[in-house]
C-alpha cells in the first residue's frame, strides 16, 4: 500500500465519524446506555424502589427452569413464535404484490395507495378496539358476514347451510390467528410504502432494455425487480423479525394474553414483570434472551440476502 | 460550500434543540400533584374535580396550586414504576384493590395511622372497603370508591322455571341456572348464569367454601386444600356438567352492551355496574332485576373492590397532602366523585349525603350486602403475580388442560416458591 | 409498460376488493363517529346513523385542551422528523459508502439496539433526563430539580434518532448506483458534497418514506409522552384520546370522533408526501 493510498483510507475514515458523530452522540445517550443500563440490571434483583442487587445469572437460570418446565414464559416464546410465522410470510408477499400493482401505473393510484395506507395512520390502540368489536362473538362484523355468507350458501345450495358464529378473541385456538389477521391488515401499508420506496430505486432503462429484448413481465420481474430489491426485501425480513418479536400493544388491548396464556406475548411478559410485579431485572432478562434470539435470526436473514451492493450493467 | 451547508444545518438543529429547553422551573407556590386513574369517559368526573373540587381546596389552601393528572388505568403502573424509580412520584394517587401490600412492603405507601387517629373519621368507613388499605396493621391510604359483587338475576325468569326464591346455596344455585339456560345446539341464547373465566370468580367461590388462597402471614399457598379443590370443581362444573354458560364465557354484546343487560343471561355475579348498565341499556328490564347475596356453601361472603388514595413517601409537603385527602373524602366531595361513575361511596355519611344513592333504590340494597357479607382481598405483597398465576391455574382447569386438582397443586407448589423468595426487609 | 384493457380492469377489481377491506374498519369508526349513543350497538350492523351525530365531534374536541396538543404534537412530531431524517441519512451515508475500521461491528450494534424492548430501557432513560445537569432546577451534578422531565427536549430527545432509521437508509443507499459518485469523486467533489448533491436527491423516495414512518410514529405515540408529561400543557394529541376511556366505561362516539379527527393530518401529510413514490422522479438524473 502506497502512502497516498493510506492518506486517503485515513481521510475517508475521519469523514465517515465526522458524519456518524451527530446521530451517535445521541444514540449513544439515549439508546446504547440505557441498553447497557438493562443489560446490567438482568443480572440483579431491581424492585424500583431499593438499589439492584446483585444475583449473577439467576434470572437467566430461572428463565431456562421456566422453558424446560414449559411455563409460562415458555409459553410466550412459543406464541410470539406463532405470530412471527403467521403475519411475516403472508403480510410480505402481500405487501411485494400490492407494491407492484400499486406501482403498475394505473390511474387512480394516489386513493389506493392512501386507502392502504390507512391502518398504519390510526394509532394502534384505536385500531385495535375497533377490531375487538369486529370480532365480538354476537355483535360483530365478522360473525355478521358469516351468517350472509351461510345464507348465500343456503340460496345456492338449496339446503340449509349454518356456520356457527365463532368466539374469535375468546377461543384458545382462535385468538391468535385473528390477531394476526388483525396485525397483518394493519402492517400491509407500511410494509407496501418500503417496497415502493425499494421499486423507483430500479431504473427504468433496465426494464425498457428487458422490452426490446422480448423479455415477459414475468421474466422481468425475476431478472431484475426481485434481485433489485433484495437489500429492500432483507431490511424488510428484519424489520419485521424485529417487530413481529416486539409484539404487544394489539395483545394488550385485545385479550391481555388470555385466553389460557394463547397470546401471552414475551413483550407481554416482559411489561407484566416490569410494571406489574416490579422485577425489572428478571424483565430484562427476558429482554435479552429476546435479543440473543432475533439477532441470531438477523444475522441469518443478512448473510442469506447478502449481495446488497447491486452492479449496474 | 458544501461542507459549509451542512454546518449551518447541525447549527440550526442545535439552536433549535436549545431554544426548546428553554422552559425552566419557576419558583411559585407550592404545588401538590393529584393523579386520578378513575374517572368517568364522559367528562363528568374532569369536570367536577377540575371545575368544582380542586378550586375549592386551593380557594381554602392560599399559594397551593394542584396538578391533578388524569392517569388511564390501562397504563397505570408503568406511570408509577417510573416516577417512583426517577423520585418523583406524586404526591396523592389512586391505586386498586389489590396495591396495599405491595405499595407498603416496598415503602411506596406513606403508613397514615396516626394522622388517620388524629382525623377520627375512620368508623363511618365500611370496614371491607377499609380493609382494603390496610397492610400488617397498619393503614396505607383512604378508600375512594367501592364496588361489591352480588348476585344480580331475572325475577320473571326465575318464576317461569318455577323458583320462588333466588338460590341461595352451590346446589340451588346450580339448578336455578340450569332450568333457565336456553340453547340451540351448541349456541347458547340464554346463559343460565353469566360466568366469566376469571381468578375473581374462583376466589368467592373459594371464600364461599371457607377456603383461602393463602396463610394468615402470607409465607403459604393454602391452594391444595379440598375447599379450594372444591370451589375450582364447581366452577368447572358450571361449564362442563349443568352447562349453564359457555366457556368463552357469554361475550360481551356489540363491543358494549353487557350480557346481563342485553337479556342474554338469566343470572350473574356483578357489581354495581349491572344495575347501572340495566338503567342505561334496557331501563324496562328494571323492575325484574332482583339483588341478592351471592349464593353460598359455607359461608356467605359479598367480595368488595375498593380503590384508594395513597400517599407518596416521596412527598415533600405531606401535611398539605393529608389536606388534600381528607377534603376530597369529606361526605358531600366523596358522593360527588362517586355519583359521577355509579360507584358505592365507602363511607356511611356520604351515602347518606349522596343524591344518586336516593334516585337509585338498588345501591341501597348493594351497600346492605356489602355492610354485611363485605370481604376484600387479603394484602400481600405479592398480588400482582398470584392474580396472574391464579388465571392461568383457572382457565387451565376450565378449559380442561388439567383437572382443577392438578391445577392447583401445580399452582400451589408454584406459589409456595413464590412467597418463599420473599426479601425479609 | 404498457396494459392491456383488460387487464387494466381486473387489476383495478383487484385493487379495489382489498382497498375496500382494508377501508372497512375505518368506515365503522367513521360510522360510529357519527351516530347518538343509542345507536351504536345494534345487531344487525348499521352503517349510516338515522340522524347524522356531528356534534359527537364539537363535544370530543371540547373535552380537553386538544388545541394545545395539537400544537404540542406537531412540534414533536416534526422535530423529530427533522432530526430524524438530517443524523440518519449522515449516519447511514457512512455505513453505505465510506470504509473505516469497525465499520460492521458498529452498524451490528446500532441494528442489534432495536430488538431490545423499550420496556426495559425505559426506566434508565426516564432516570438519565430526571438527571440532566444544569436542566430544569438541576445542579451541576443533576440533583435538586425535575431535570428534563415534562420538557420538549425530554420528549424529543431519545426519539431524534433511531436505528430503524439509519438501517432503511443504509440500505437504500447500498442499492444506488455508484457511477454519478464516482464520476463526482474524480472532478473532485468533497464527501460531504456527494452526500448532499447526488445521494440526498437521488433518494427522495426512502427520505420520504422515513420521514412519513417517523411522523406517523410519533403522531400515534402516546406512551413516552404519558411518562414524560406532568402538566397539561405539556401533553399530546393521542393522550388526549385516553379520557373517552376508562376503567368500566368507553365512550365510543367521543373516541371515534376524536381517532378520526387525530387522524387526518398525518392522512394529508401522506398525501402530499405520495409524489416520492411516483414512478420516473428517483431517476429522472440517472438517464443518458
Amino acid at each position: 500500500m502506497t502512502a497516498r493510498a493510506t492518506g486517503a483510507a485515513k481521510r475517508e475514515a475521519r469523514t465517515a465519524w465526522l458524519f456518524l458523530t451527530p446521530g451517535l452522540a445521541l444514540f449513544f445517550l439515549f439508546v446504547l446506555i440505557p441498553v447497557l443500563a438493562a443489560l446490567y440490571l438482568s443480572f440483579c434483583r431491581y424492585d424500583i424502589i431499593h438499589r439492584p442487587v446483585w444475583i449473577g445469572l439467576d434470572n437467566y437460570a430461572r428463565l431456562g427452569r421456566d422453558v424446560s418446565n414449559h411455563g409460562v414464559f415458555y409459553l410466550s416464546l412459543r406464541n410470539t413464535a406463532q405470530y412471527a410465522i403467521g403475519t411475516i410470510p403472508v403480510g410480505m408477499a402481500l405487501a411485494l404484490g400490492l407494491a407492484l400493482l400499486v406501482n403498475a401505473g394505473l390511474r387512480g393510484v394516489t386513493l389506493y395507495r392512501t386507502t392502504y395506507y390507512l391502518p398504519v395512520v390510526t394509532s394502534l390502540v384505536a385500531v385495535s378496539m375497533v377490531w375487538m368489536w369486529l370480532y365480538d362473538p354476537t355483535y360483530g362484523l365478522l360473525n355478521y358476514g358469516l351468517e350472509l355468507f351461510s345464507r348465500a350458501l343456503t340460496v345456492v345450495a338449496r339446503h340449509r347451510v349454518v356456520i356457527p358464529p365463532q368466539t374469535w378473541l375468546a377461543d384458545p385456538g382462535e385468538a391468535m390467528p385473528a390477531i394476526i389477521a388483525m396485525s397483518i391488515w394493519r402492517g400491509l401499508g407500511y410494509n407496501m410504502v418500503i417496497y415502493l420506496a425499494g421499486l423507483q430505486g430500479i431504473p427504468d432503462h433496465l426494464y425498457e432494455a428487458a422490452t426490446i429484448d422480448g423479455a415477459s413481465r414475468w421474466q422481468q420481474f425475476w431478472a431484475i425487480t426481485w434481485p433489485l430489491l433484495k437489500p429492500t426485501t432483507a431490511f424488510i425480513l428484519v424489520i419485521s423479525v424485529i417487530g413481529a418479536s416486539q409484539v404487544f400493544a394489539q395483545v394488550y388491548v385485545m385479550t391481555n394474553g388470555g385466553p389460557n396464556n394463547a397470546t401471552t406475548t414475551i413483550v407481554h411478559q416482559i411489561f407484566q414483570n416490569a410494571f406489574s410485579f416490579l422485577k425489572m431485572g428478571y424483565a430484562s432478562a427476558m429482554a435479552f434472551v429476546l435479543f440473543a434470539l432475533i439477532f441470531l435470526l438477523s444475522l441469518i436473514t443478512l448473510r442469506l440476502t447478502r449481495g446488497g451492493e447491486v452492479e449496474y450493467v | 460550500m458544501n461542507r459549509t451547508r451542512i454546518v449551518v444545518l447541525f447549527a440550526l438543529a442545535l439552536l433549535a434543540a436549545g431554544l426548546l429547553s428553554g422552559c425552566t422551573h419557576r419558583q411559585g407556590p407550592v404545588e401538590l400533584e393529584l393523579w386520578i386513574a378513575d374517572f368517568s369517559s364522559d367528562g363528568k368526573t374532569r369536570e367536577l374535580l377540575d371545575k368544582e373540587l380542586i378550586p375549592a381546596f386551593e380557594a381554602a389552601h392560599p399559594g397551593v396550586k394542584v396538578n391533578t393528572q388524569y392517569i388511564p388505568w390501562a397504563h397505570l403502573d408503568e406511570k408509577l414504576t417510573i416516577s417512583f424509580a426517577g423520585g418523583v412520584a406524586p404526591d396523592v394517587f389512586q391505586v386498586g384493590a389489590e396495591y396495599v401490600g405491595g405499595l407498603a412492603y416496598r415503602g411506596m405507601a406513606e403508613p397514615l395511622d396516626d394522622r388517620i387517629a388524629k382525623w377520627g373519621a375512620k368508623d363511618d368507613f365500611f370496614p371491607a372497603s377499609w380493609s382494603t388499605c390496610v397492610y400488617r396493621g397498619r393503614v396505607y391510604g383512604l378508600p375512594y370508591l367501592s364496588a361489591p359483587r352480588v348476585l344480580l338475576y331475572r325475577k320473571d325468569l326465575l318464576k317461569q322455571a318455577g323458583f320462588d326464591h333466588p338460590p341461595e346455596t352451590w346446589e340451588e344455585l346450580a339448578e336455578a341456572a340450569q332450568a333457565m339456560t336456553v340453547r340451540r345446539g351448541p349456541v347458547f341464547e340464554l346463559a343460565g348464569m353469566n360466568l366469566p373465566v376469571s381468578w375473581q370468580v374462583f376466589v368467592e367461590f373459594l371464600w364461599e367454601n371457607g377456603g383461602r388462597i393463602f396463610n394468615e402471614e402470607g409465607t403459604r399457598s393454602l391452594l391444595d386444600s379440598p375447599e379450594a379443590v372444591e370451589a375450582l370443581q364447581f366452577y368447572c362444573d358450571l361449564y362442563h356438567k349443568y352447562q349453564v354458560c359457555p366457556t368463552s364465557g357469554m361475550p360481551v354484546a356489540g363491543g358494549g352492551v353487557p350480557v346481563f343487560a342485553s337479556r342474554r343471561a338469566a343470572m350473574e355475579i356483578m357489581n354495581q355496574f349491572g344495575i347501572y348498565n340495566v338503567r342505561k341499556y334496557a331501563p324496562d328490564l328494571l323492575p325484574e332485576v332482583g339483588i341478592a347475596p351471592t349464593p353460598k356453601r359455607k359461608r356467605r361472603v359479598v367480595s368488595v373492590y375498593t380503590d384508594w388514595l395513597a400517599m407518596s413517601p416521596q412527598s415533600k409537603h405531606k401535611d398539605l397532602a393529608w389536606d388534600l385527602m381528607t377534603f376530597l373524602m369529606e361526605p358531600k366531595n366523596l358522593a360527588a366523585y362517586n355519583a359521577t361513575m355509579f360507584f358505592i361511596p365507602p363511607r356511611r355519611s356520604a351515602v347518606a349525603a349522596a343524591g344518586f344513592m336516593k334516585e337509585n333504590p338498588e345501591l341501597q340494597e348493594f351497600v346492605r350486602l356489602m355492610d354485611q357479607y363485605g370481604q376484600s382481598l387479603p394484602a400481600i405483597p405479592e398480588w400482582f403475580e398470584i392474580r396472574t398465576g391464579l388465571q392461568s391455574a383457572v382457565s387451565a382447569a376450565i378449559y380442561g388442560t388439567k383437572t382443577p386438582e392438578q391445577a392447583l397443586r401445580d399452582y400451589s407448589r408454584e406459589l409456595d416458591a413464590l412467597l418463599a423468595e420473599r426479601v425479609k426487609r | 409498460m404498457k396494459l392491456r384493457l383488460s387487464q387494466k380492469a381486473a387489476l383495478h377489481l383487484l385493487l379495489a376488493a382489498g382497498a375496500l377491506t382494508m377501508v372497512l374498519p375505518f368506515l365503522w369508526m367513521l360510522s360510529t363517529s357519527l351516530k347518538p349513543e343509542s345507536e351504536i350497538f345494534t345487531y344487525p350492523p348499521v352503517w349510516l346513523p338515522s340522524t347524522w351525530h356531528l356534534d359527537n365531534y364539537r363535544k370530543a374536541m371540547a373535552s380537553a385542551a386538544f388545541g394545545r396538543y395539537f400544537v404540542n404534537t406537531i412540534i414533536y412530531a416534526s422535530v423529530v422528523t427533522f432530526t430524524n431524517l438530517l443524523f440518519c441519512s449522515m449516519a447511514a451515508y457512512a455505513f453505505a459508502r465510506l470504509r473505516f475500521r469497525g465499520r460492521e461491528t458498529l452498524f451490528l450494534m446500532v441494528l442489534g439496539t432495536m430488538m431490545i424492548p423499550a420496556q426495559v430501557t425505559m426506566v434508565p432513560v426516564f432516570i438519565m433526563l430526571k438527571r440532566c445537569p444544569l436542566a430544569g432546577g438541576n445542579d451541576l451534578l443533576g440533583m435538586g430539580g425535575h431535570g428534563l422531565l415534562n420538557s420538549y427536549p425530554g420528549l424529543i430527545l431519545p426519539a431524534a434518532v433511531g436505528a430503524f432509521g439509519i438501517f432503511l437508509l443504509r440500505q437504500f443507499f447500498m442499492s444506488l448506483p455508484r457511477e454519478l459518485e464516482d464520476a463526482a469523486r474524480i472532478d473532485g467533489c468533497s464527501e460531504a458534497g456527494i452526500y448532499w448533491r447526488i445521494i440526498l436527491p437521488l433518494s427522495k423516495p426512502a427520505l420520504a418514506t422515513l420521514g412519513i414512518f417517523t411522523f406517523t410514529a410519533a403522531w400515534n405515540e402516546f406512551l413516552w409522552p404519558l411518562l414524560i408529561t406532568s402538566k397539561d400543557s405539556m401533553r399530546t394529541l393521542q393522550l388526549g384520546l385516553q379520557v373517552f376511556q376508562s376503567q368500566y366505561t368507553t365512550s365510543w362516539d367521543l373516541l371515534m370522533a376524536g381517532t378520526v379527527v387525530v387522524t387526518i393530518p398525518v392522512l394529508v401529510l401522506f398525501l402530499a408526501g405520495q409524489r416520492y413514490f411516483t414512478r420516473g422522479i428517483a431517476m429522472s438524473g440517472m438517464k443518458g
